[in-house]
């Protein structure tokens, strides 16, 4: 027991130890960060190429996970006529419209559609119980094929940084714990240095711990889909107040796909900012100001942050969960061309 | 010099090359305003032709931008400032730079006009034409010759508007292109554009000239609207192609198999659903006069 409390370790004289102490975390944080640099690997791959029949759900769940998808969907719906966003007071409102169906809907719209059988407030999309968990079967198809495309940051990954988040911790811990418990046994009570260093690692290896939603390769896909498809950004300031329900593609020879609906999947809603579906970015940026949710952030992001999900710290799977799905998945609030917002 | 080069076997390809390059079908000039809508509408686009020079010296965007096409189109470049007729020889550097974006890009095909834009180590900043001449023929021979030892994929020549005629051409424009493309061995790229306003502009008829040229060369076309100016035609890339225009395009499909079909369009977008319509027109003349062996209007 004496050996325990009384060695070269328990008796260095403390500013060394702080020395000693502070090199160690900082070397564990260093060595812990090279891991995760070196863990995703993937812009070794090939940039995937885009595919002609692009979807734009998937580009939107690749953005910024369930909540994205849940987003878009709306949009799609609100721009079919399907759905209309209203006033009940001062609370803003989903609710559906007469029209009751439109051809050549997609699964995933569907689905949603379903949801609004009754009128709903925006941040019940959010919520539990709300759409993004009704879209968790698609959302899912879209994490396989995404995974294993190596855009999103799977499970394994994450599962293989979390092996190595809790040595770094016990390292921290352990080291500043056993001095300080030696110093007290000792009688010395200024443990300020020790605590300091040891909050400061902490917090350095739970930040460096958080994946990216989006791979290097992902990131890079998303900036290849954001410049091909860059002049869909600005596509939507021809949209003129009234025009809400009027698809404009195939009958007339577009592509098979609404272009409008693609842009909010590529660049999220900030980009109808202006355009008759204002309201619709407008809504789920107030229902995420009264959630307190993370996933947003409107004012700090659009363009600069092409990164989408950057901070939504877990990725993949255990975003796609309900439980996470408020606070997270929102692409971190960033969506190119705007935020989204739960 | 013209017989040396039209002997040398390596430079005996193009006859027999333009019988094994596959269809590149119907495209456009690639431009930067089209490019979302080209994404939207890939299944409609064939291929494209990039202007080479946009990517001689390119930035990390134009670069990435360079990926993006390739990784999606097949792309064919059309440089603008080789100066096959420059008397001075072709600039070492710009066919350098040329040379290694041809092997970036792997095309079928590359292309040039018969002109010269360069003059005493300046640029002149347009496709000026040259006078008929044996002179001028030597030159473009050397020229080309040049090019051609550098860069291996096949070359095809375009032929240009002028404002002017040289009194002192000793040969039709259309025996000039027909002897240069004999002694070159290059392909030739039809701009039929060109050859209606030229023809409109001087009072020749288009048929003839096409009948003065070797056909079987031509390898590629070009063609967009023409634009009354001053009292004749000028080539703006600014408008739909005309009826007259069609009629020159289908003649020459009628007359000699086409490799590939470019729309040239620079200025006065309209909706890319019209350029699209103009592919369809395009896509149609040239499938009926390879299946029917005539071209029917569309």
């Amino acid at each position: 027991m004496d050996i325990l409390l009384d060695n070269p370790l328990t008796n260095l004289y403390g500013p060394y130890f702080l020395i000693l102490y502070g090199f160690t975390t900082l070397f564990t944080i260093l060595f812990f960060g090279l891991f995760r640099s070196r863990l995703d690997q993937s812009d070794r791959l090939p940039l995937p190429s885009i595919p002609s029949d692009i979807d734009p759900y998937e580009i939107a769940y690749l953005r910024g996970g369930v909540n994205e998808m849940a987003r878009t969907a709306v949009f799609s719906l609100h721009r079919k006529g399907l759905l209309e966003l209203k006033k009940d007071g001062k609370r803003p409102i989903i609710t559906r419209t007469s029209v009751s169906q439109w051809r050549g809907m997609a699964t995933v719209e569907d689905a949603a559609l379903n949801w609004f059988v009754v009128s709903r407030e925006p941040k019940a999309v959010f919520a539990s119980g709300g759409l993004t968990e009704v879209l968790e079967p698609y959302a899912d198809e879209y994490l396989r094929r995404l995974g294993r495309q190596q855009l999103i940051a799977g499970t394994e990954m994450q599962k293989r940084l979390s092996a190595w988040r809790l040595p770094a911790y016990a390292v921290i811990l352990a080291l500043g714990g056993y001095k300080a418990f030696a110093s007290i046994v000792h009688g010395y009570f200024n443990l300020l240095g020790i605590l300091g260093i040891a909050i400061i690692g902490v917090i350095a290896v739970y930040y460096i711990g958080r994946l990216p939603w989006l791979t290097k390769l992902g990131k890079a896909y998303l900036d290849r889909l954001r410049t091909a498809f860059e002049k869909l950004r600005y596509l939507n300031e021809a949209e003129k107040p009234g025009m809400a329900g009027q698809q404009t593609p195939a009958a007339v020879g577009g592509p098979a796909f609404d272009p409008m609906l693609l842009s909010v999947g590529i660049f999220g809603s900030g980009v109808l900012v202006g355009t008759a579906y204002g309201a619709h970015d407008d809504i789920f940026a107030k229902s995420r100001k009264e959630n307190g949710t993370a996933d947003g952030g409107s004012g700090g992001c659009g363009s600069a942050c092409s990164a989408g999900g950057s901070s939504c710290s877990s990725g993949g799977s255990s975003c796609s969960s309900s439980g996470c799905s408020s606070g997270c998945g929102g692409g971190g609030g960033c969506g190119g061309g705007g935020c989204g917002g739960s | 010099m013209v017989e040396e080069a039209a002997a040398d076997p390596k430079n005996r390809m193009e006859g027999a090359a333009k019988k094994q390059i596959k269809s590149a079908g119907v495209g456009i000039g690639y431009r930067e305003p089209f490019r979302s809508d080209l994404f939207l509408h890939r299944s409609q686009v064939d291929f494209l032709e990039i202007t080479s020079d946009h990517y001689l010296d390119a930035n990390p965007r134009k670069l990435e931008e360079l990926k993006l096409l390739m990784d999606h189109f097949p792309l064919i470049p059309h440089s603008l400032d080789l100066s096959l007729g420059s008397a001075e020889g072709v600039d070492r550097e710009y066919l350098e730079k040329l040379a290694a974006l041809v092997d970036m890009v792997q095309p079928v095909w590359f292309s040039d006009h018969i002109c010269f834009t360069r003059s005493g180590g300046a640029k002149i900043g347009h496709l000026a034409p040259v006078p008929y001449t044996r002179e001028a023929l030597k030159v473009f021979v050397r020229n080309i010759r040049e090019v051609k030892d550098r860069i291996k994929t096949p070359l095809i020549l375009e032929n240009i508007t002028y404002m002017m005629r040289f009194p002192s051409s000793e040969m039709t424009e259309a025996e000039f292109i027909g002897r240069l493309l004999d002694e070159t061995d290059c392909g030739l790229l039809l701009d039929v554009t060109n050859l209606y306003i030229n023809s409109r502009n001087f009072g020749f008829d288009w048929r003839r000239f096409l009948d003065a040229l070797p056909m079987e060369r031509v390898v590629q076309l070009h063609f967009v609207g023409s634009h009354a100016h001053g009292g004749g035609l000028i080539d703006a890339h600014a408008d739909a192609t005309q009826d007259e225009i069609w009629d020159v395009f289908r003649e020459v499909c009628l007359r000699t198999n086409i490799k590939g079909a470019i729309l040239e369009r620079d200025e006065n977008f309209p909706d890319f659903t019209e350029l699209l319509g103009e592919l369809r027109i395009a896509r149609e003349i040239m499938r009926s006069a390879r299946v029917n062996g005539k071209a029917g209007r569309p």
